[in-house]
């Protein structure tokens, strides 16, 4: 349990320092803004419109981990239970199938989208081909990766 | 051994006493899980036959109940595979 502890340990200051990361970057963005909205010459506001809803999702989506992560290495009862949900086989199967399932799901849905804008836009089509051969790669190379591995 | 590899690569769901041997000697769902350490959503799978224990899942299991894997675990459907 206490490899278990010094592992959520480590994780919860990765994820202390991802959120402090982004909570300067989305700061960063919304001062931006304002100061390209007083701006006369005026500029496309979007890429920080993305910015922001980045990283204030990503701030939303860390902060209750962060908590409980807290509320594990605090109460003995809470870590166990943590371990327990991580490690039962049953969560791992589901999770494993799951990410297989979306996986297959993204693969398909990305094909198709890239053969319908390829009658409308250039850019997109190659964009979206780049996307799907890239992970077309690195799911053999990851397959290949276990396949060698040992699983004791 | 072969009912071991069996349950090991058996993909339909398997029966099992677990239900009756829990009410035997009055253990909650909850006491069993956290003595073989999954949640109390795995055992109840395991009961309704939604979900296959893995080997040292079954293991753990039959080894609380002070019993062999066989006597927990209903290998009847397995092996009338096997005759077929």
């Amino acid at each position: 349990m206490s490899k278990f502890e010094h592992t959520i340990k480590k994780r919860m200051h990765i994820k202390i320092v991802f959120c402090i990361a982004g909570a300067v970057a989305f700061l960063t963005a919304i001062i931006l803004k304002s100061v390209t909205k007083n701006n006369s010459q005026g500029t496309d506001d979007f890429p920080i419109a993305v910015l922001i809803g980045m990283f204030g999702g990503m701030e939303a989506f860390s902060i209750p981990t962060i908590l409980s992560y807290r509320k594990a290495l605090k109460d003995k009862e809470a870590l166990e239970a943590l371990h327990i949900s991580e490690t039962d086989e049953r969560n791992q199967m589901i999770e494993w199938k799951t990410c297989r399932t979306c996986f297959y799901i993204t693969l398909t849905l990305l094909g198709y989208a890239a053969l319908i804008t390829a009658f409308f836009n250039k850019t997109i089509f190659f964009t979206l081909g780049v996307t799907l051969i890239l992970l077309c790669v690195i799911y053999v190379t990851v397959k290949i990766i276990f396949t060698r591995k040992s699983y004791r | 051994m072969s009912k071991l590899r069996g349950l090991v690569l058996a993909t339909d769901s398997m029966k099992t006493k677990i239900r009756d041997l829990r009410k035997e000697r009055r253990i909650s769902q909850d006491e069993l899980a956290k003595a073989v350490h999954v949640t109390r959503l795995t055992i109840t799978s395991i009961e309704n036959e939604k979900y296959t224990a893995s080997l040292p899942l079954a293991y753990k299991i039959s080894k609380f109940f002070g019993l062999t894997i066989e006597e927990v675990f209903d290998f009847s459907d397995l092996e009338s595979d096997e005759d077929e």
